[in-house]
């Protein structure tokens, strides 16, 4: 029954992670008390700029950067790198590993019995490439880590993304914990109620009728939620309520972002 | 198949997103053509195409494998729903969960939001309607061909990279498309076709009223 476990821990882990999140988000910080509107087209522009860097020199900078912007905004540094490291090994590290042997250059060390050859091209390039998503990845951690759910839709909505998706978006972000909670709840019933393990085929069979009754809990709810909004003076246009105002902490931020551009510009041409 | 920051150069991503605005456009119209109380219901059911995402399911090779969902939603409701649900999907996850990188954003939603639930749907329509096969066999297989296409399309993705722009993603086509495919062919793919037939069967069973929604959605929008 291996798939009811982890899928069960998955969900908890998740939510659990969601709502972590927001304990940084909410707390004061440097990136706290920023318009979203601003995070959210810095972090779109800075993550442009990291994976156009091609020099190991420009992505230490650009490394060091979100680490210095998490202590400032009060977010635990170690909790930060390890969040962002996290999966880097996972998929980036399979990727990159093998690159080792097969760059052509010249030869670091050899791999005993197996014969491999690592090249001093090799590694510099795996590392290259590592840093490269792991700097592009602490960018977008940093944001998830000090930004509210709620602020991002009030960007988005200000950056006109139409007022339908940010509807659908919204009702989605809700909803999603309480559908979790009833899919949860059903596989724990369904656990209670198993005798053995279940074959591999047996148990996508399971997951898909689990999917199945969530389906159509789904469409019940989506009807209910429909009716509680119409109850509740919904006319078809949902409004938003936040009120983001630029200050001058939001122009300098603005600033900051557009003079990194130029840093990363002038450390892959080499400063003059 | 989320693929992260880093791996794609700029050409390819914003080649992408030059893709995706028409494309999101015509979703979007499709949008306004549905019923104000469809509105909720769609978000519901993008927590729904979420939460079938989370699904990690035991694959031969001792590892584990998560579904897209893209088809189960083509099948049940359109494949348009498909593209909107799973572009607020892979933007949530990409903002809120580090799955799937920022700037390969329009390529990931082009994978498994276009190619995935399109391919999908008209490959379980083909099979229903013109060779006659059940529902549920049709999107079971639908749902296989879907997956397997939009996993070797982010291999040529990735493939082409060292072809246009040295310094991403380092392996060539002859790699990278292999490596997603045959991953897709032996491991998630037959896990998404068990688990939307499964789906289909399941809910044609319990609710058959829900299962006509679809043709709903389509006549009075």
């Amino acid at each position: 029954m291996g798939f009811l476990e982890s899928t069960a821990r998955e969900v908890l882990e998740f939510t659990t992670e969601a709502v972590f999140s927001e304990r940084y988000a909410r707390a004061e910080g440097l990136l706290q008390g920023l318009d979203p509107r601003v995070k959210l087209v810095s972090l779109f522009t800075l993550v442009t700029a990291v994976v156009m860097l091609k020099s190991m020199g420009a992505l230490l900078v650009f490394y060091t950067i979100p680490l210095a912007l998490a202590v400032a905004s009060g977010v635990n540094p170690l909790a930060f790198v390890k969040r962002v490291w996290l999966f880097i090994p996972l998929f980036t590290g399979v990727i990159a590993l093998p690159s080792i042997f097969m760059i052509p250059g010249k030869e670091l060390f050899t791999v005993p019995i197996l014969g491999w050859g690592a090249t001093r091209e090799g590694v510099y390039w795996a590392t290259l490439f590592t840093l490269r998503v792991a700097t592009a990845v602490s960018y977008a951690i940093l944001f998830t880590m000090t930004t509210r759910w709620n602020d991002v839709v009030s960007a988005l909505s200000s950056l006109r993304v139409p007022g339908m998706v940010i509807t659908i978006t919204t009702l989605a972000y809700r909803y999603l914990f309480l559908l979790a909670k009833l899919l949860l709840d059903a596989m724990h019933a369904r656990r209670a109620r198993l005798a053995g393990d279940l074959g591999m085929v047996e148990s996508w069979k399971e997951a898909g009728k689990h999917i199945g009754a969530t389906f159509i809990k789904a469409n019940a709810l989506g009807e209910e939620v429909y009716y509680a909004m119409l109850s509740r003076g919904y006319d078809n246009e949902v409004v938003n309520q936040s009120d983001l105002h630029f200050s001058g902490a939001d122009y300098a931020a603005s600033a900051a972002t557009v003079l990194l551009v130029l840093l990363a510009f002038l450390l892959e041409r080499g400063l003059p | 198949m989320h693929i992260p920051d880093g791996y794609l150069g700029p050409y390819t991503f914003g080649f992408f997103y030059a893709v995706m605005i028409p494309i999101w456009y015509r979703a979007f119209k499709w949008l306004k053509k549905l019923r104000p109380q469809q509105v909720p219901l769609l978000g519901v059911l993008t927590a729904f195409a979420f939460l079938v995402m989370m699904y990690n399911m035991p694959v031969p090779g001792g590892t584990t494998a998560h579904i897209v969902g893209g088809t189960i939603i083509a099948v049940l409701i359109d494949p348009w729903a498909a593209t909107v649900a799973l572009t607020i999907v892979l933007l949530i996850q990409a903002l809120f969960f580090g799955d799937g990188g920022i700037t390969a954003y329009a390529a990931n939603v082009f994978n498994m939001g276009v190619v995935l639930p399109f391919v999908g749907y008209y490959t379980y329509r083909f099979l229903n309607r013109k060779l006659g096969l059940s529902e549920v066999l049709s999107s079971g297989i639908g749902a296989y061909v879907g997956i397997v296409t939009a996993a070797t399309v982010a291999g040529i993705e990735l493939g082409i990279q060292p072809y246009i722009q040295p310094g991403y993603c380092p392996y060539k086509l002859s790699v990278s498309v292999p490596a997603m495919a045959i991953a897709h062919l032996v491991t998630a793919g037959p896990a998404a076709a068990v688990v939307t037939a499964a789906v289909v069967w399941y809910v044609k069973k319990s609710r058959p009223d829900l299962f006509e929604m679809r043709t709903i959605m389509k006549s009075r929008g």
